[in-house]
């Protein structure tokens, strides 16, 4: 059955490249749809709790105080120049990172609305970019607040804005290489869990490149994900990144693009059918 | 602008995975093995629910999709609402479709009645204004009254029916497709919804039901095609599938031993 599949898809390669795009525009048309859409999930997920969507904010600044309280005392940083570090970290991979663990139900979740109605794919992966983003903005604003409270609130670098454009984008490439395959293999879905945390751990989220030794720095120099954290965290500290990490996160965002467009036209009508 | 829907020799492959086909596990056990112990144990089957199947619906049509269960109905339904994308064939549709293959689709338990008449609105792709216009409309419909201020998950199935019902026929619709006669709540409501409905289907440029109904046909459709395993086997106006329905009839009752 998959060979006879695979033989159909050839024929069909340049018209199912048309079909791709038009997917993504299609996607695009409907922004004001996925954009109320969106914002409205976001208020009705916290509907019945007080603190809303700033409990994310809470989970990341208590998190990176348990963080930065270790790392610190293993490296032997001080607790008050480790902490903007560790959230600024921890701020920029959620984001970065915990996307990437969200993007195995992006069809699954909404199973029942595209077996009812007809929308492009695209539409689903871009409502959980909107996600991402809401989450992340409110994340920041909980930073922001916090560092003025420690008396180390610094301006962000000009370069969070195209950074956080870049990362967003990548978000939504990365959303259909995952969410495509994880919609016929069930399976991606646990592995996507286990997955994301060994690579938070071996990505400079909470530590630095710098405080790795020279022998095992590589983990950071060919970590894609260790230059968009990085795209992100030098502004939030004030900074602006290095141009090796705009190479990087541009460089990766084509090739994620590219793949993504590719299984968009190859699997794009089955998806319907996996779920 | 006229509106049309046609099908050109459009077949649908429908591929079933089983449980055991959608790990990952047995796609590495299947390349180990060439893909043949995957096939052998009849993990993925692929149905060939569409086949051939020509139609040209057009503006005026009230068109009943008709066939025994598994006959292609519901598939060719979705396959006209652009859910399935053909595997081979060509589908063209000019106009605006409105689907309403499972109305409850979308609805969020935890939001109020009110919110949930606005999100299906936009979910129809209506603009705000249009649906904060029409809320007054379904909630004197529904007759749900303050209850539409609490949040769906307290409803019984009754008033979510209710609610259901009233957003899904309020909005007009170019190409309305159906999947059965909608229909909700106690007596009462039943009959004013019938009413609603007919207004409905009235005001669309086209209609595709699929149904069992016979009576419905002949009420409300002037135009049947009826499937069987995925091919069409009948398709006409609804006055000649009454007259073949009693021919079979009859030649039913020929073939009885009297």
């Amino acid at each position: 059955m998959l060979t006879a599949e695979r033989r159909q898809e050839k024929d069909l390669m340049p018209s199912s490249l048309k079909a791709a795009f038009k997917d993504v525009g299609d996607g695009i048309r409907l922004a004001p749809l996925w954009w109320r859409l969106g914002l409205d999930q976001t208020t009705s997920r916290f509907q019945r709790s007080i603190l809303g969507p700033f409990w994310m904010a809470c989970n990341l600044l208590v998190v990176a105080f348990a963080l930065a309280f270790i790392v610190g005392g293993l490296m032997g940083v001080d607790l008050s120049k480790s902490y903007p570090q560790v959230v600024a970290g921890l701020l920029a991979w959620s984001l970065v990172g915990v996307t990437i663990a969200d993007a195995q139900a992006i069809f699954l979740f909404n199973a029942g609305l595209m077996q009812s109605q007809r929308l492009p794919l695209s539409f689903y992966v871009f409502l959980h970019g909107l996600k991402a983003i809401t989450n992340f903005v409110t994340q920041m604003l909980a930073f922001w607040a916090m560092m003025l409270v420690l008396g180390r609130f610094t301006l962000p670098h000009w370069t969070l804005l195209p950074g956080v454009a870049l990362i967003l984008l990548n978000v939504c490439f990365l959303g259909f290489i995952i969410a495509i395959p994880s919609t016929r293999f069930r399976d991606i879905g646990y592995m996507m869990g286990f997955l994301v945390q060994m690579i938070f751990y071996i990505t400079p989220v909470f530590w630095l490149r710098e405080q790795m030794s020279e022998k095992r720095r590589w983990v950071a120099d060919f970590n894609p994900l260790a230059h968009q954290i990085e795209l992100l965290r030098a502004p939030l500290t004030g900074k602006a990144p290095l141009l090796m990490d705009w190479w990087w996160t541009l460089g990766t965002t084509g090739v994620f693009a590219l793949i993504a467009l590719l299984l968009l036209a190859k699997f794009g009508k089955r998806v319907v059918f996996w779920l | 602008m006229t509106h049309q829907i046609k099908l050109t020799d459009v077949d649908l492959d429908y591929f079933v995975y089983s449980l055991r086909s959608q790990s990952l596990r047995s796609a590495m056990f299947n390349l180990a093995v060439g893909g043949k112990m995957y096939k052998a144990a009849g993990d993925v089957a692929a149905v060939k629910a569409l086949s051939g199947i020509n139609l040209e619906i057009n503006e005026g049509d009230r068109i009943a999709l008709v066939g025994h269960n598994g006959s292609g109905k519901t598939t060719l339904l979705k396959v006209i609402a652009g859910i399935y994308s053909p595997t081979r064939g060509e589908l063209t549709i000019d106009g605006d479709i409105t689907s309403m293959i499972a109305i409850n689709a979308g609805i969020d338990m935890e939001a109020t009645g009110l919110r949930n008449i606005h999100k299906l609105g936009l979910m129809r792709r209506l603009s705000r204004k249009v649906i904060d216009s029409r809320v007054g409309a379904i909630a004197e419909f529904s007759g749900l009254g303050d209850f539409l201020h609490l949040p769906v998950r307290t409803y019984s199935a009754g008033m979510l029916a209710r609610l259901m019902f009233a957003v899904a026929t309020e909005f007009e619709a170019d190409i309305l497709v159906l999947d059965e006669w909608l229909s909700a709540g106690d007596a009462a409501f039943v009959q004013k919804a019938a009413q609603r409905m007919h207004q409905m289907v009235q005001d669309a440029k086209i209609v595709v039901i699929a149904t069992h109904d016979h009576d419905l046909v002949s009420r409300v459709c002037n135009r049947v095609c009826e499937l069987q395993g995925g091919h069409i086997v009948f398709l006409g106006t609804t006055e000649e599938w009454l007259e073949r329905n009693q021919a079979l009839a009859a030649q039913a009752q020929a073939a009885l031993p009297a």
